[in-house]
């Protein structure tokens, strides 16, 4: 069986830019880091239904800055901004420092893997057949401009005795092709049979070098 | 819309045509009340098929829906008008009989519940996204303290201004003076 690395990895530093940005000498590497996970997990928690793709962390000094990209800002809000002076509130205290909250509104939900997924999770958790949120969801992405998708799904699907995979793609996922912009997620759908495994990848189209402006 | 496939074996000659409206709102509301504030009834328009112990509907579907703006939660209507090509069978082993990209559904028993099927493509239709009119055009997005709403490209632009060189990294720069 051929090892496959994680599309999103491979391509960090070259087409795509880190999650996290800071830095911090040896004493304080770990403690940033934990800091860093146990950030994630509670915004992950907290906006379980407000389509949060990514979350980035930039620290300076006392302060962190938190960029959280979702399709549904106004869920992060909440009326009048209630919930996100919570959620701020909350993460001050989780950190101990000023934490200063950046709501990115993502402009195509159709072309991100995670919100995708997730979209077909919630689908396979609402009792929608599989087959018809997985070609959904394909014919959203290309209509939304992708150059191809692919979704997988894996587990007891429609509560079958085995479990199986299936997979449907549409247009072309060039994995090997490092300017490819490919966004991959992984994805987890609770049934009543258990677990669904959801992957979907999403081709964007290519990343091409820009010139320098000095002309070097 | 419920049929059992054994009254439908009556349509192997002749197609059964329907033109119907539909009030699915009951049913909707109750499994998705999170995401779609109210639907009207819905007109549905199509035919079936017969052949070789598989069903095969062709209809069109169409209403409009108020689902919560995805910015600012103000209710905002969405047109649906959508088709539904699906082939329904009770035997897995039929599946061998068409293309991948054909949508075939496996019925667990011998009744086809269309009903379900409209409810289901209904749930699909909604964007991950939806704006009211204003929105579209409105660039003032919201902000608080410590707090703002911002778009893909201000944050571009942010972090663009904020790239500064790590100052214990700055003599780096002049090994090489002759390279920029």
């Amino acid at each position: 069986m051929g090892q496959k690395i994680n599309p999103t990895g491979f391509r960090v530093g070259v087409i795509r830019d880190w999650d996290a940005k800071w830095y911090a000498n040896n004493q304080d590497f770990a403690n940033y880091l934990h800091e860093d996970l146990r950030i994630r997990k509670f915004i992950e928690q907290k906006l379980a239904d407000a389509s949060v793709s990514r979350i980035e962390i930039e620290r300076a000094a006392k302060r962190v800055n938190i960029s959280i990209h979702t399709a549904k800002p106004g869920m992060v809000i909440g009326k009048g901004g209630s919930e996100v002076e919570t959620l701020r509130q909350a993460l001050n205290n989780l950190t101990g420092k000023r934490v200063h909250i950046n709501i990115v509104e993502i402009k195509k939900p159709d072309l991100d893997a995670h919100l995708v997924g997730q979209q077909i999770a919630s689908d396979l958790e609402r009792r929608v057949a599989f087959r018809r949120a997985m070609r959904g969801a394909i014919q959203r992405a290309m209509r939304a401009g992708a150059k191809g998708i692919k979704t997988q799904v894996a587990g007891r699907l429609n509560g079958a005795d085995i479990a199986r995979i299936e997979q449907y793609t549409e247009g072309t996922v060039p994995l090997h092709t490092l300017r490819a912009d490919i966004d991959y997620s992984w994805d987890e759908a609770a049934t009543t049979y258990g677990k669904l495994g959801i992957k979907t990848w999403i081709y964007r189209g290519e990343v091409l070098p820009t010139k320098n402006k000095g002309g070097k | 819309m419920k049929w059992s496939m054994l009254e439908l074996r009556k349509y192997k000659n002749e197609p059964l045509r329907f033109v119907e409206k539909l009030d699915l709102k009951k049913e909707i509301i109750t499994r998705f009340s999170d995401f779609i504030i109210d639907i009207s009834p819905l007109d549905i328009k199509g035919f079936l098929e017969y052949k070789d112990g598989d069903v095969y509907v062709h209809a069109n579907v169409s209403g409009t829906m108020i689902v919560p703006s995805s910015r600012s939660l103000k209710p905002v209507d969405f047109a649906l008008d959508f088709m539904i090509d699906e082939f329904y069978t009770t035997e897995e082993g039929h599946l061998e009989r068409y293309e991948d990209t054909d949508a075939v559904i496996v019925l667990e028993n011998d009744v086809l519940d269309f009903d379900e099927a409209i409810i289901e493509y209904v749930v699909l239709q909604l964007p991950l996204q939806i704006l009211a009119e204003d929105e579209v055009l409105d660039n003032d997005l919201p902000a608080g303290n410590g707090w703002e709403v911002v778009t893909e490209e201000q944050l571009d632009a942010q972090k663009a201004e904020n790239q500064t060189i790590d100052p214990r990294l700055a003599k780096l720069k002049d090994l090489f003076p002759d390279q920029d």
